[in-house]
């Protein structure tokens, strides 16, 4: 079993006024174990809800509509709140892009940490204690005996991520989701934050689902990239697969709006236009309405995964044998010298 | 020429209680030159908003002066139509500028409000054809005009922020993380229509923001913050091929690249900033280039 989770055509759709708006759409997707799986989109893509779906954190008005979610071999699609409850924090933890979603700002830090063991431990309040100075002490938190007595207030937003992370691997969760935990942090902060997950993920051979808007952080961060638009998986690869040949005109897109690979003074080009709003999608390519290599096919016809590599994979009708050949517009090329508009 | 503003010596501090005092800004020099793109970067709570609040009067500065095209609006004697003119001419784009648009109000509405209080037009027609012009530059249709903020998405109604803050034609804009809560693909939208109003207006920029790859592609010049003090200014292509203080050097070695091979194999500089004092003198070490020589 070398898989920690898998979602078998996932559909997960809500009610709203105006109609039932299908927030991820047919979605199946492994996640390997001990690996890092970058999800990337503009907001509204469907990052978080299918997040949640595994979490079993949807919001009221959402349903599961089909397929299947898999995790660590059980299938869970239809655990109840009390079998999640069994496995949420133990087998499966989250964190977020604001700690304080997280923490309480009422009761300190150790107190909270230990309380996030003892839910899925049985071992004494004494212990607990001590594991939780341990996990302070592995998530980079300096003097932790003395800081374990502090509220929240008291720590800076790259501090309180860190607890929000400590807490989450309170129980050694096999997969942590990662919804854009670092966003709101400074770069400097941001950096520590990273490599603390990668050497978390080493030593705890935990998996990761990191969701990140930031194509410089998923290459700091990723095995593997999950590109997502409108709900969907449109590419999916290696790090290297996705950047350095990349073949969806949606990653194409995402990559040019990046100002690191413009010279300055140049122009970004950006992707016109904006994302879909999910209600009763026509049956083609979502994208081919901002796509400016759309061909008659993307209106008619959703396009299936096409095989790249063993591993890289793409639903766009430019990989179909009978369509025109189209250059890739963005240079990043492996291995070139530092690229000149780069950091 | 007189640059478009002049920041010399700027402290703002807060006072808090008899206890405390917080140096939000200590002893801040810079200028900013016509048609310029100038780039604030630093930690959060190192004093680039406080900056730009000081330099648009929002509160009265500790000392210092400020001037703006060349004539000082920073003192207690600053003659009501210079204090006039710095109003119309600078004008600032928040991070939640879109949120903060008034939701009664209709677009054409938002847009035109900073004109009537200037009262730039006379003319009703005169005020109308600015505002389709305006709507135009900032990547709207006449379709916009006549709806409400929550009709909106959130790139579109920065967009409208926008607008309405170079209806009135400034001189200076000050763009305090206006993009940070953004798409990509949105913010590769404003900042290419900011490149355009620079280039084709001869705007002036303030560019504040906590994504160094954007400054670095957006500015001309870039100024470092720490805790209140500049450590760092130069132009781009010199800060990026020379950073000398070391807290520069840690900020710029962690910024990420979309670049896999060599995000993996680069090594960062740290930098503890509990280590800063801040004393020192800021020292031009090559033409143009400050860097704060610390005790
Ligand atoms: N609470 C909600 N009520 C209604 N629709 C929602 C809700 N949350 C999310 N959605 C819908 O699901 C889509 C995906 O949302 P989300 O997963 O949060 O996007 P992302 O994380 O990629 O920004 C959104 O475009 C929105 O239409
Ligand atoms: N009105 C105020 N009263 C007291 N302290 C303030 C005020 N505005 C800002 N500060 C403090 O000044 C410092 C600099 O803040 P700010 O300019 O907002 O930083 P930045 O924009 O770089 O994040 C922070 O320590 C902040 O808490
Ligand atoms: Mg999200
Ligand atoms: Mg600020």
């Amino acid at each position: 079993m070398d898989n920690v989770l898998e979602l078998r055509n996932l559909s997960i759709s809500f009610t709203s006024p105006e109609g039932t708006i299908n927030a991820v759409r047919d979605v199946t997707l492994d996640v390997h174990k001990g690996e890092v799986l970058a999800v990337v989109g503009e907001s509204g893509c469907g990052k978080t809800v299918m997040c949640q779906s595994v979490m079993k954190l949807l919001p009221k008005n959402s349903k599961i509509d089909r397929g299947e979610i898999i995790l660590d071999g059980t299938d869970i699609t239809n655990y109840s709140e009390r079998n999640m409850r069994k496995i949420r924090g133990k087998d499966v933890s989250m964190i977020f892009q604001d700690p304080m979603t997280t923490l309480n700002p009422t009761i300190p830090i150790g107190k909270q940490i230990t309380e996030a063991i003892l839910v899925h431990n049985k071992i004494s309040r004494e212990d607990a204690k001590k594991r939780a100075i341990e996990l302070l002490d592995l998530i980079g938190i300096d003097d932790p005996v003395h800081r374990f007595n502090l509220q929240p207030h008291f720590f800076s937003g790259g501090m309180r991520q860190r607890c929000v992370l400590a807490i989450a691997l309170a129980s050694n969760p096999k997969l942590l989701f990662a919804d854009e935990p670092t966003t709101a942090l400074d770069v400097t902060v941001q950096a520590k934050i990273l490599d603390l997950l990668l050497e978390v993920r080493d030593k705890l051979g935990l998996s990761i689902v990191f969701v990140s808007h930031d194509l410089g952080v998923v290459s700091r961060i990723a095995d593997r990239v999950a590109v997502m638009y409108a709900g969907k998986i449109v590419e999916i690869g290696t790090v290297d697969e996705v950047f350095y040949d990349p073949r969806h005109p949606y990653t194409w897109g995402l990559m040019s709006s990046h100002p690191s690979l413009v010279k300055r003074g140049g122009e970004l080009k950006s992707i016109p236009g904006m994302p879909p709003v999910l209600i009763n999608p026509p049956d083609c390519d979502m994208f081919a309405f901002r796509n400016k290599y759309a061909m008659k096919a993307d209106f008619e016809q959703m396009p299936p995964m096409f095989k790249i590599s063993d591993t890289h994979y793409a639903a766009t009708w430019l990989l179909d044998s009978r369509a025109p050949k189209v250059e890739c517009p963005v240079s990043l090329r492996k291995n070139d010298d530092v690229m000149e508009g780069c950091l | 020429m007189t640059p478009i503003l002049d920041v010399r010596n700027l402290k703002q501090h807060f006072v808090i209680n008899r206890n405390l005092t917080i140096p939000a800004v200590d002893d801040v020099t810079f200028s900013v030159e016509r048609g310029e793109v100038f780039g604030i970067v630093g930690e959060t709570g190192s004093g680039k908003s406080t900056i730009a609040r000081s330099v648009l009067g929002i509160y009265p500065i500790t000392s210092g002066e400020i001037y703006f095209k060349g004539n000082e609006i920073s003192g207690k004697n600053v003659s009501k139509d210079i204090r006039k003119d710095a109003a119309c001419n600078m004008q600032i784009i928040f991070q939640d500028s879109a949120a903060a648009l008034n939701p009664s109000m209709r677009v054409e509405k938002i847009i035109a409000e900073p004109m009537e209080i200037q009262k730039v037009y006379q003319n009703k027609d005169e005020m109308e054809a600015r505002i389709s012009e305006v709507l135009k530059q900032v990547g709207l249709s006449e379709l916009h005009r006549k709806k409400y903020p929550s009709e909106l998405s959130g790139g579109m109604r920065q967009r409208v922020a926008i607008a309405r803050s170079i209806a009135i034609n400034p001189d200076l804009i000050i763009a305090d993380e206006p993009i940070a809560s953004l798409d990509v693909s949105i913010q590769a939208q404003i900042v290419t229509l900011f490149q355009h109003l620079q280039k084709e207006h001869n705007f002036s920029f303030i560019f504040i923001a906590h994504d160094l790859s954007m400054v670095k592609f957006l500015s001309d010049r870039i100024l470092v913050m720490l805790k209140g003090k500049a450590v760092e200014l130069g132009r781009t292509e010199e800060l990026f091929a020379n950073p000398i203080h070391p807290y520069t050097k840690a900020l710029l070695s962690s910024a990420p690249v979309p670049d896999p091979d060599y995000e993996k194999s680069r090594v960062r500089d740290e930098y503890d900033t509990s280590k800063f004092t801040g004393r020192g003198v800021f020292t031009e070490v090559s033409p143009g280039h400050y860097v704060l020589v610390e005790e």
